[in-house]
């Protein structure tokens, strides 16, 4: 089924629509949660957990592009189950690992407090992003979206794992350098 | 962490259209080296070039050297070198290809998004990949300057719940200084999946190129850094074939497709396929460029499972919706589809519905 027509479900207040959700997008779904949450289980429970979402959000929403839509579901009640669990402080998980090397994007006067709001910021990355050439921001957003291992991300395109870390590197402090000189925080 | 937790979160709400670009690159597989890195090389490249034909040249004159079909040096015998292009031994060139201009832009689909799971992966090695695709790429014929790229990596994704469920695989060949290249990709899985050309602002007006006996609809997606890039798809032996020619001349490209296209020697009439409605689609239009998200004007287009395996979508401007999901169908078509199972309306002879 087109995802036209699944988000038309979703409209007609079909309990199909979860159903044919499930089947076109339940492993896609599953994989970015359990990357980020490293367990299986919590993985599962966090799934069902997209499927109520997206229930509840469409409508209003009619997404454009139902698969982007269900993988920030996914990834949001992912992290937000991690945070809740404290994995990440416990450490482990990709995900956590990722948050870790993104503290090199955290500008020197920075403070949670003082932060933009989260859809300023994330504009912000999306534009920094843009500039990048498409290598470096492919790679940024397979560790830092997907939280895919340095490892998957070399053998996927060919690269060494050398080649992925100093890149993913280079880039984090690229991100900061434009944070900083955007001044896109309230130090 | 609580800081860079922010900015995980963050990167969590970036644009749509990158996190559907960075997807489709992981399908692909391979990511393009950026310009300044194939300029460093490019020039290092040419050094070791000039180098080596400098000490090796006199050596090796007994080597018949590539004929170019652009510069017409056939009275030459062979003496002379072409450096330039990527010239075949003995392969015609098509009179007069005609590239279409894909308008819509290269299409990132969401329908090709799906959980590849690592320990369903079953690495390959390169002719085993072939084996399985039954392809064979006689590039050497073709285009004698470019040469297989090392260090690819080949496999499909095969479970017992799944059976094999995704075989994309890329078979890249490049000149020695980078500046000109082909990938082939080949997949038998998930053909229905919208392929990068679905999208164009005027299917009615593409144009058939007629190689090795196939009517191929080749694209020119040439950008504005005057580097030529064409572009094509076709089926054949059960697999879908995506073909990308950067750097080289049009002639050249034609005659990398020769060599890849078995001859066909079937008279010219016209295919019936019959399938059952999928979907139907009267309004679809929205694109994501690289840059950012396009809505264009109405689709109108119908897509088949076929009875014979595999998807077709058929172009319908305005007749769309005469159809309905279910509906049993015959399509009656001139030429190869389009693009990889597409019909558009310029070689449709029809469609009929059973029991009308």
């Amino acid at each position: 089924m087109e995802d036209r027509e699944i988000v038309a479900l979703y409209w007609d207040r079909s309990e199909a629509a979860v159903a044919e959700t499930q089947a076109r997008y339940g492993p896609y779904c599953l994989a970015i949660a359990r990357r980020i949450l490293g367990s299986g289980e919590d993985a599962e429970e966090c799934v069902n957990d997209v499927w109520l979402a997206a229930w509840n959000s469409i409508p209003p929403h009619r997404p454009a592009c139902l698969s982007a839509y269900l993988g920030k579901l996914a990834r949001r009640t992912a992290v937000s189950r991690l945070e809740r669990s404290g994995a990440a402080k416990r450490g482990g998980g990709e995900a956590a690992l990722s948050i870790e090397e993104l503290s090199e994007c955290v500008p020197g006067r920075w403070s949670v407090e003082g932060a933009l709001e989260g859809q300023r910021l994330s504009e912000a990355i999306s534009d920094y992003l843009r500039g990048l050439p498409d290598v470096k921001r492919r790679v940024f957003l397979h560790r830092y979206w997907y939280a895919r291992p340095v490892r998957e991300i070399a053998a996927r395109f060919g690269f060494s794992e050398t080649k992925v870390a100093n890149m993913l590197s280079r880039t984090r402090k690229g991100l900061r350098r434009y944070l900083e000189q955007e001044d896109l925080y309230h130090g | 962490m609580d800081d860079s937790k922010t900015i995980f979160q963050a990167i969590g709400e970036v644009d749509d259209g990158l996190l559907l670009d960075a997807e489709a690159a992981w399908e692909r597989g391979a990511l393009r080296r950026s310009a300044h890195w194939l300029r460093w090389v490019a020039v290092a490249a040419c050094f070791l070039l000039v180098a080596a034909a400098a000490v090796y040249w006199p050596l090796n004159r007994e080597v018949p050297p590539p004929v170019s079909a652009d510069t017409s040096t056939a009275d030459d015998g062979g003496e002379q070198p072409d450096s330039g292009t990527c010239a075949p031994a003995d392969l015609p060139a098509p009179v007069d290809p005609v590239f279409n201009e894909l308008t819509g832009g290269l299409y990132t689909a969401p329908g090709g998004i799906y959980a590849l799971l690592a320990e369903d992966y079953v690495p390959m090695t390169r002719a085993e990949a072939l084996d399985h695709f039954g392809a064979k790429l006689p590039m050497e014929e073709a285009a004698p300057e470019l040469r297989q790229e090392s260090g690819g990596e080949y496999g499909v994704y095969r479970s017992g719940e799944r059976g094999c469920y995704y075989d994309v695989n890329c078979f890249r060949f490049s000149s020695e200084t980078g500046e000109k290249s082909i990938t082939v990709s080949l997949r038998t899985t998930l053909i229905m999946a919208p392929s990068p050309s679905e999208v164009r602002s005027n299917p009615e007006t593409l144009e058939p190129t007629r190689i090795n006996g196939w009517d191929l609809i080749l694209f020119d997606l040439s950008g504005g850094n005057g580097v030529p890039r064409y572009y094509t798809e076709f089926f054949q032996g059960g697999a879908a074939w995506y073909v990308t020619g950067q750097g080289l001349t049009a002639d050249e490209f034609v005659r990398v497709l020769s060599a890849l296209l078995e001859e066909k020697t079937a008279a010219d009439g016209p295919a019936t396929v019959t399938g059952t409605v999928a979907a139907v689609d009267s309004r679809y239009g929205d694109y994501f460029d690289g840059q950012e998200h396009h809505y264009t004007e109405s689709h109108d287009y119908i897509k088949l499972e076929l009875d014979q395996g595999g998807g077709l979508t058929v172009w319908l401007p305005g007749e769309a919706d005469r159809y309905a999901k279910g509906d049993r169908v015959t399509v009656t078509y001139t030429g190869e589809p389009a693009t990889v199972g597409h019909i558009w309306p310029g070689q449709l002879g029809g469609v009929a519905k059973a029991g009308e």
